[in-house]
């Protein structure tokens, strides 16, 4: 009997169909590239990342009078290392834009947007997107921002703020722990640090923006600090110091407030010495047995190993017990 | 103004008999102003409705006749060889469409040697360049103005010319034949639409008419099974109609064909209820879709 025919598509060729479907519906607008001019493009003023830096101070020089200029100057140092890199290689990631009105506002890249005005630069790779929804903006910008290690800590501060309103006004709820660990991917107690920073009041925060205080377990210790005049002084302690805090040991120090370990508790125990003769130890017992209002406790030590000192300082310990239990200070006295 | 091109980079596979269907179905039966554009060197599209001249630079290549608006003695056409064609677009050059016997039917024809100098640029920039400038040409408010509908044939590769048809088009088409070979060329456009879709912005997306069985066997099973499986792993888009394995079409293609065109045959001609039945789902599909 002839077998019938039948055919179909290879296997590899229907699951590429498959794939590539999939992949145009789910992703359409994804990789909407361009080369624009860096004309009409322009950052965005709100990025907590913002640099201090203008365009214009960056062509023409930071003025030494400026109370930022050391900043500033930090940040020019920055961009002109990554401008000579530019010259040699291009810019290799885009600059993500969305359309806003006549112009294209940065989401990410406004470094290497300033960089590649500095390497004269005319026109600049852009990847250009939908325009986010602000909580999108603000965390598709932390994503961007948090990595660098030059990030300060008023920085994320101000970032995680507006990321908190935006997620406020998108969910009808406030910004709990919850979400922000869950949001930002991140350890539980990396998220306590992080939500007691978005708790900490103005005083902390001056203390942050001044850069007095850039460590985050530090504003955590200060915000869950029970003992609010500690916590005060503290803070006038940090405002009053010269640089950035890096750690309270010197404040401690200074405060001669070493914190007690257990180890170095005060002991409420009486040490009454040591012996090693068994048998003045065996005679101190008997002499104390002695007393009539221990009577009724003689048997309980008469089976004392008076050979193993281990047993004989139990038995003592025993003898303590009992006389403790047994008698008022007033009574023993 | 809808743009739909006709493509698979699979030869043989119908889409210059599919090409000119649609274009004579929007122009004919739907009385709609079209443009066809013929980016294909063969000109085979061009051929259906101009008399096209073997270029005596290329001896196998077809050049466009001179067009009928051409008076060598007015200054405005001085410097003008009398021809255009729709490569002229590559080359700075003006482009000035061509009347057909169909009313409403206007054709910006092949040029062989242009389209294919086109086709083999290899220089980065100048690719760019070339991805860009059907997009650039149909948005000149000339074109937008004048015409409801443009359907673009391609040639049966994925090089620089069908790419810049890919980028201007709104709606693409997909003729196959449901044999093994053909359905790779599906594949190759597949995976253009998904580049393109990635690409544009989603209010600019590029709309998957989808696939049209072309000269279907029913016969044999080989057809059926390949249909079938295809369907299973694009349901959304496989169309249902099918255009069959029939004489008629090479019979209209022919030179002095009587009628002209399969649409002016009677209604009860099965091959026009065929391709009614497969333009008017074609329609729907891109009526469905509207950005």
């Amino acid at each position: 009997m002839s077998i019938k025919k039948r055919f179909s598509i290879a296997p590899d060729l229907a699951n590429g169909f498959r794939k590539s479907i999939q992949s145009a519906s789910a992703n359409q607008g994804q990789l909407h590239y361009d080369m624009m001019s860096i004309d009409v493009i322009e950052p965005d003023r709100k990025n907590p990342r913002q640099l201090l830096i203008s365009v214009d101070e960056l062509l023409n020089g930071v003025n030494t009078a400026d109370p930022d200029y050391q900043v500033k100057l930090k940040e020019y140092e920055a961009l002109a290392e990554l401008a000579e890199s530019i010259k040699r290689v291009g810019i290799k990631n885009a600059i993500e834009v969305y359309k806003d009105d006549t112009k294209y506002r940065i989401i990410t890249g406004e470094r290497r947007y300033l960089a590649a005005i500095l390497a004269k630069h005319k026109s600049v790779p852009v990847r250009i997107s939908q325009k986010p929804d602000e909580f999108n903006l603000r965390y598709t910008q932390w994503i961007e921002n948090i990595n660098r290690q030059d990030l300060s800590l008023y920085e994320k501060f101000n970032n995680l703020l507006l990321i908190a309103d935006a997620y406020k006004k998108v969910n009808q709820s406030e910004f709990s722990e919850k979400a922000l660990q869950e949001l930002l991917g991140i350890s539980d107690i990396q998220t306590y640090r992080y939500y007691s920073l978005l708790k900490a009041d103005e005083k902390i925060i001056q203390l942050i923006k001044l850069r007095k205080l850039n460590n985050l377990k530090i504003v955590q210790e200060l915000v869950t600090m029970k003992d609010r005049g500690d916590r005060n002084q503290i803070i006038s302690w940090i405002l009053s110091s010269k640089g950035e805090v890096t750690s309270l040991t010197n404040y401690r120090d200074a405060a001669g407030k070493k914190t007690q370990t257990k180890s170095q508790k005060i002991s409420q125990s009486i040490n009454l010495g040591n012996i090693t003769n068994k048998q003045i130890a065996k005679q101190l017992l008997e002499i104390v047995l002695s007393d009539i209002r221990l009577e009724k406790y003689r048997d309980e030590f008469k089976g004392i190993d008076w050979a193993s000192p281990k047993a004989i300082t139990k038995g003592f310990k025993d003898l303590f017990k009992t006389i403790e239990k047994e008698f008022s200070t007033e009574e023993i006295v | 103004m809808r743009i739909i091109a006709i493509v698979n980079n699979k030869g043989g596979v119908g889409k210059t008999t599919v090409s000119r269907i649609i274009a004579e179905y929007f122009s004919i039966v739907k009385n709609e102003r079209i443009l066809a554009l013929d980016m294909d060197p063969q000109a085979n599209f061009s051929n259906r409705y101009l008399k096209m001249e073997i270029d005596p630079y290329q001896q196998e290549g077809r050049i466009p006749p001179i067009h009928s608006s051409y008076d060598p003695n007015s200054s405005e056409d001085q410097g003008w060889d009398g021809r255009s064609s729709i490569a002229g677009i590559f080359f700075g050059e003006m482009v000035f469409p061509y009347t057909t016997y169909i009313n409403t039917l206007e054709i910006a024809p092949s040029h062989s040697s242009k389209l294919l100098l086109a086709e083999a640029v290899t220089r980065e920039e100048v690719i760019q360049k070339v991805y860009d400038q059907l997009s650039k040409f149909l948005c000149l408010d000339d074109v937008k103005n004048s015409y409801d509908k443009i359907i673009i044939d391609t040639p049966p590769s994925k090089g620089p010319v069908t790419i810049s048809v890919v980028r201007a088009a709104t709606d693409l088409l997909i003729p196959s034949i449901m044999e093994p070979q053909p359905i790779e060329g599906i594949y190759g456009m597949i995976h253009l639409w998904k580049s393109e879709t990635l690409r544009r912005h989603k209010n600019n997306a590029l709309n998957l008419i989808g696939v049209l069985p072309n000269s279907y066997d029913r016969r044999g099973i080989i057809h059926k099974d390949h249909y079938d499986s295809l369907k299973h792993e694009m349901p959304d888009y496989v169309l249902e109609s099918k255009i069959g394995r029939r004489l008629i079409y090479a019979e209209a293609d022919a030179d002095g064909a009587a009628p002209p065109s399969i649409f002016m045959y009677p209604d009860k001609n099965l091959a026009k209820q065929e391709v009614l039945s497969a333009c008017q789902e074609i329609e729907e599909r891109m009526n469905i879709y509207v950005n």
